[in-house]
C-alpha cells in the first residue's frame, strides 16, 4: 500500500532523530500499528535507490540501499483514513531517569531521621 | 508533546562542543567534608552507584555512604555510647572492602560488616539511651527515629559499630569508605563480570537499567570501539553516581569529558571518538584520509550555507581542569591543573571544568582541556551543504571525514577555491533524493594531519603528586595496612522488619510485602456489546417501507415500484451478511425501468439478507441525496446445496442423472435463474409451488474428444414430486443437503 516517509537523519546532537511515516488507516494497518505501540515492537525502514527507466513491470533486482532506520513506534496520530507513525527510540530528552533506582519503603523501610 | 523547529547552523558550535562553557562553576565535587554529621538516606532519593576499578594503584573512589538505620545505647555506669549504623554503600554487588579502607571522619575505626542483597549487621535499630550513674555525664542527644529496616534488594550494605566515651563529640561524624573496586557489571571488552572503570560499561548499565532504549537499538560494535578508545587512552571513570539526571543529557555531557560523542545512526545509539583513531584505538596523529570529496558537481542550487564560530568562542582562554588525586590508601582530594597555550591567556580568562567526580588521572583531564583549547583555536566554521544523491548516500556516516572543494569564480582566469576538510556532524537523507550534510571544520596541518588530534595526543599533565598534608595518624584505631576483608554478616528478613509475604520485589524495589501493591494483569479490551441505539431525531425521521420481505431464492426478482417510491432519486441494493451484519453494496440504480427498480437475486447473495435503500434527491446535502428510506428486506437467501431426484431435460433425451452424465465432460452446476412448477413449466420463484432449477453447463464434443464446446440450459425437475403433486401446488418435501457434487467425464481427456 502507498505510504510516505520523511527523511532519515543521523546526527551527533541530542534529539530530533525521529522518523515519520504516513500510511493509510486500513483495518490491518490500524491493527498492526496498535499492536506495535502496545508491545514496543521494532520497525525497520529501508530506502532504496533504483532507476526504472524503460522498465514498467517491476523494480530491478539490483537496488542500492541509501538509508535505513530501526526504531520503535513512539507516537501515533492521524485521522480516520490516515495514520502518522513517529518512529524513534524512547530516550526522553527531558525528565530524570538515572540513577535508575530510588530508595523506597520496600528497600529501606522507614529510614533513620535526624 | 513534540515541538519541531529548524536546526539552525549557528547552534552547531554548541552542539559539537566548540563552545561549551559551563553554566555554573562551583566547588569540586570531590571536596566532601570529612567531619560533617552522618547523613541519613531519605525515601525517594537515588540509590548511589559506585563505579570504579583500581588499576596499577590508581583509581577507586572515596565515598560517604548514607545511613538508613541506627542504634544508640549507653552504659549505665560509664555513659559510654555505642553507635551502630546501617549504611547503603552502592547499588549492585561490590567486592569485599578491606578494613584499612573504612573510616569515620578521617580515622580508621570501628567494627564493620559488609553484605549484599540484605541488611548488614544483626543489631536492632532503636534509641536505647537510658539514665547513667556517672556524675556530670553528657546527655547524648541521639535521633529518636532510628529506622525500621528493609530488604536492601540488590544493594551492598555496611554495618558500623563503635563506642564513644562520655562527652566524645565525634560519635556522629560521617562514615567514609574508600572503594577500590566498585559495582560489578559485565565488562564489554572482556565479557566478564567484575568491577569496571570504563565509561561505556557504565553507560550501557544505565541505558539497560533505565529501560529507555531497547537492546536492539544499541550499536554494540560502536560501543565496543568507544570502550577500546577510552581504555587505550586511559580515560577512566572512577566515581560515584548519585545525582538524579536525565540519561541522554548525562551521557552527552559526561561523554564529552571522555572525548566521546553520543550518536544515533540508523536509529541505533552509540558513542564515537571525537578525534581520529588508529586501528589500535590510540589517537591518530598521522595523515588523515578523507572518505569523499564534494565538488560543485554534487552541490544543488542554494546548497551552501556557512557559519563562522563567533569571536567569543574563539578567544584564547585558560582551562582550570579539576580532577581527583586519589592516593592508594588515603582520602582522595580534588586537584586542579591549568591548561593553556604558551604565552596566551596568561591572565585569563579562565574556564573551569570539574571532572573530580570521576577522573583520577591528571593526563585525562589535561587531554580533555587540550581538545577544548585546540577546537577553540583551530576550528573556524561550520558548513551545511545540500547535494544530490550519490554513492556517498550509504557510505558516509557521522564522524567521517570529507573534503569540500568548490570553485569560486572571483576573477577572470584566476578562480579561487573553498577547499577544506570537514567532519560530518549530521546527515539528513530526504526521500526526494537530496542529502543535507552538516559539517564542522576539521583543521589539518601541511601534512594533512589533524591539528586537534596532535594537540590532544601531545598533551600531558605536570605529573606532580601533592602530599595530602596529613601528619597525624594517631586517631586510627584500625591498621592502615590491614587487608582483611570486612565480615560478611547480615540478616535477610530482620525480626523487626514486617514483611507480609508478597513477591519480594524486583530490582527496582517493586511491590512486595506491606509496602507495595501489584494490580492484577491487564485485561483484553473489548468492544461495545450493545447495538447502536441513538435517539431518533424527529426532524430526520423517515418512514421505512416494506415493499418486499420474507423468503426468497436465487433467481427471484425483487421489485420496487415507482408507485411506492415515487421521488426522483436512487435505489441502492445491499446484501447484509446474516452472521456478521457486514453490508455490501450490490447495485445502485438512479432510474426505474418499466416503472420498477429491479434486482435479480443471484447465488452471490446466499446467506445474506437483501436490503433496498431509497434516497430522494436533495441538492442541499453534500451527497446530493436526502435521508435513507428502507424499502424492503428479505430473509437470508438459502444455501444452494439442495438437490432433487431429477431427470435431465436434454432436448429429446430423457434419462437418469447417472446415465446422462456418464458420457458428458466436466460440468458446472448452479442454481438456475428461474424456477419451475409441478409440470415443468417455468415459474417465478416467488410464486406458490415454485421449485428452483439447476443449470448444468456441459463441456463436451463427442466427435472430437478433448476439444470442448459448451452447451447449457438443463433444468432438473422434482421427479417424485411431479408424480404425486397432482396439481400446481406442491407439498413440502425433504430436501437433502450435499456438501459437494462432482461430475466425471469418461473419455480420455
Amino acid at each position: 500500500m502507498p505510504f510516505a516517509v520523511n527523511g532519515i537523519t543521523e546526527t551527533s546532537a541530542a534529539g530530533g532523530q525521529d522518523l515519520t511515516v504516513e500510511i493509510p488507516a486500513t483495518n490491518s494497518v490500524v491493527s498492526e500499528v496498535e499492536a506495535a505501540i502496545n508491545n514496543s515492537r521494532f520497525v525497520e525502514i529501508q530506502i532504496y535507490e533504483f532507476n526504472s527507466t524503460g522498465n514498467q513491470s517491476a523494480p530491478q533486482s539490483t537496488q542500492t540501499l541509501i538509508a535505513e532506520f530501526t526504531g520503535q513506534v513512539q507516537g501515533l496520530s492521524g485521522n480516520f483514513t490516515r495514520l502518522e507513525l513517529e518512529l524513534g527510540s524512547a530516550l526522553a530528552p527531558v525528565g530524570a531517569q538515572v540513577p535508575p533506582r530510588k530508595y523506597n519503603s520496600f528497600l529501606i523501610g522507614a529510614p533513620l531521621r535526624k | 508533546m513534540t515541538i519541531r523547529i529548524a536546526d539552525p547552523l549557528g547552534l552547531l558550535a554548541a552542539q559539537n562542543g566548540v563552545s561549551d562553557a559551563p553554566a555554573v562553576e562551583a566547588a569540586a565535587a570531590a571536596a566532601d567534608s570529612l567531619n560533617s554529621a552522618q547523613m541519613a538516606a531519605s525515601i525517594g532519593e537515588p540509590v548511589p552507584i559506585v563505579f570504579c576499578r583500581q588499576v596499577s594503584s590508581n583509581g577507586g573512589i572515596f565515598v560517604s555512604p548514607k545511613a538508613t538505620e541506627a542504634r544508640y545505647e549507653n552504659a549505665e555506669s560509664t555513659n559510654v555510647l555505642t553507635v551502630s549504623l546501617m549504611l547503603v554503600l552502592s547499588e549492585g554487588s561490590l567486592a569485599t572492602v578491606p578494613i584499612k579502607d573504612v573510616f569515620q571522619g578521617a580515622c580508621r575505626k570501628g567494627t564493620w560488616a559488609q553484605t549484599y542483597d540484605r541488611r548488614a549487621g544483626t543489631w536492632t535499630p532503636g534509641n536505647n539511651i537510658g539514665s547513667t550513674t556517672l556524675s556530670g555525664a553528657t546527655i547524648w542527644d541521639c535521633p529518636q527515629y532510628c529506622g525500621t529496616s528493609g530488604r536492601y534488594d540488590n544493594m551492598t550494605t555496611l554495618s558500623y559499630i563503635n563506642t564513644f566515651d562520655d562527652a566524645d563529640t565525634r560519635w556522629d561524624n560521617q562514615v567514609h569508605v574508600f572503594v577500590r573496586n566498585g559495582m560489578q557489571v559485565t565488562r564489554i571488552l572482556d565479557d566478564s563480570l567484575g568491577p569496571s572503570n570504563n565509561f561505556i560499561d557504565l553507560a550501557l548499565y544505565l541505558i539497560r537499567q533505565s529501560s529507555q532504549i531497547a537492546e536492539t537499538l544499541i550499536d554494540t560494535t560502536g560501543m565496543t570501539a568507544a570502550a577500546n578508545f577510552t581504555n587505550a587512552n586511559s580515560f577512566f571513570f572512577n566515581g560515584q553516581f548519585s545525582e538524579s539526571s536525565n540519561l541522554e543529557e548525562w551521557l552527552t555531557a559526561t561523554g564529552d569529558y571522555f572525548l566521546l560523542r553520543l550518536i544515533q545512526s540508523k536509529g541505533k545509539y552509540s558513542f564515537k571518538p571525537r578525534v581520529p583513531v588508529n586501528a589500535n584505538h590510540t589517537i591518530n596523529t598521522g595523515k588523515i584520509d578523507f572518505d569523499f570529496t564534494f565538488t560543485e558537481e554534487h552541490l544543488l542550487p542554494d546548497g551552501f550555507e556557512i557559519e563562522y564560530v563567533p569571536l567569543s568562542d574563539r578567544q584564547d582562554i585558560a582551562y582550570d581542569m579539576i580532577w581527583r588525586q586519589q592516593p592508594d590508601a588515603d582520602i582522595g582530594f580534588p586537584r586542579s591543573t591549568q591548561v593553556k597555550y604558551v604565552d596566551l591567556a596568561d591572565s585569563g580568562p579562565y574556564e573551569q571544568h570539574d571532572l573530580s567526580a570521576f577522573c583520577a588521572y591528571e593526563d585525562h583531564a589535561v587531554k580533555v582541556a587540550a581538545y577544548k583549547l585546540a577546537r577553540r583555536k583551530y576550528v573556524t566554521h561550520t558548513l551545511r551543504i545540500t547535494v544530490r544523491s550519490g554513492t556517498y548516500n550509504s557510505s558516509l556516516g557521522i564522524g567521517d571525514i570529507c573534503r569540500v572543494r568548490l570553485r569560486r569564480e572571483t576573477a577572470v582566469g584566476n578562480p579561487g577555491f573553498h577547499d577544506y576538510i570537514y567532519e560530518i556532524e549530521r546527515i539528513e537523507k530526504t526521500t526526494g533524493g537530496a542529502c543535507v550534510f552538516t559539517l564542522t571544520h576539521f583543521p589539518i596541518d601541511s601534512q594533512q594531519r589533524s591539528l586537534v588530534a596532535r594537540t590532544v595526543a601531545a598533551a600531558s599533565g605536570p605529573g606532580v603528586t601533592i602530599d595530602v598534608g596529613r601528619t597525624d595518624f594517631s586517631c586510627d584505631e584500625n591498621s592502615a595496612t590491614d587487608d582483611t576483608g570486612l565480615a560478611n554478616q547480615g540478616v535477610d528478613y530482620p525480626a523487626f522488619d514486617a514483611p507480609t509475604g508478597g513477591s519480594g520485589g524486583g530490582g527496582g524495589g517493586g511491590a512486595g510485602g506491606a509496602t507495595g501493591t501489584e494490580l492484577s494483569a491487564p485485561e483484553e479490551e473489548g468492544e461495545p456489546i450493545e447495538p447502536p441505539d441513538n435517539p431518533e431525531d424527529s426532524l430526520e425521521e423517515t418512514q421505512d417501507l416494506e415493499l418486499f420481505s420474507g423468503e426468497h431464492d436465487p433467481g427471484d426478482e425483487l421489485n420496487v415500484s415507482t408507485d411506492d417510491f415515487s421521488c426522483v432519486g436512487q435505489v441502492q441494493w445491499f446484501k447484509v451478511d446474516k452472521n456478521t451484519g457486514e453490508r455490501e453494496l450490490i447495485s445502485t440504480q438512479t432510474e426505474a425501468i418499466n416503472g420498477n427498480y429491479t434486482l435479480q437475486i443471484t447465488v452471490d447473495t446466499i446467506d445474506h439478507e437483501i436490503v433496498a435503500i431509497g434516497r430522494c434527491s436533495d441538492p442541499s446535502t453534500a451527497s446530493g441525496f436526502g435521508a435513507p428510506i428502507q424499502l424492503g428486506k428479505t430473509d437470508p437467501i438459502p444455501t444452494n446445496t439442495r438437490v432433487y431426484n431429477n431427470i435431465i431435460q436434454n432436448g429429446g433425451l430423457s434419462t437418469s442423472t447417472t446415465e446422462h452424465l456418464s458420457w458428458q465432460g466436466p460440468a458446472e452446476i448452479r442454481i438456475g435463474p428461474k424456477c419451475i412448477g409441478c409440470n415443468g413449466a417455468t415459474k417465478n420463484c416467488s410464486e406458490s409451488g415454485a421449485r428452483p432449477t439447476f443449470q448444468i453447463i456441459n463441456y463436451y464434443r463427442p466427435t472430437k474428444p478433448c476439444e470442448t464446446i459448451t452447451n447449457s440450459g438443463f433444468a432438473f425437475q422434482d421427479h417424485v414430486a411431479n408424480e404425486s403433486c397432482g396439481g400446481d401446488d406442491w407439498d413440502a418435501i425433504d430436501i437433502p443437503f450435499v456438501q459437494s457434487y462432482e461430475l466425471f467425464r469418461t473419455d480420455s481427456c
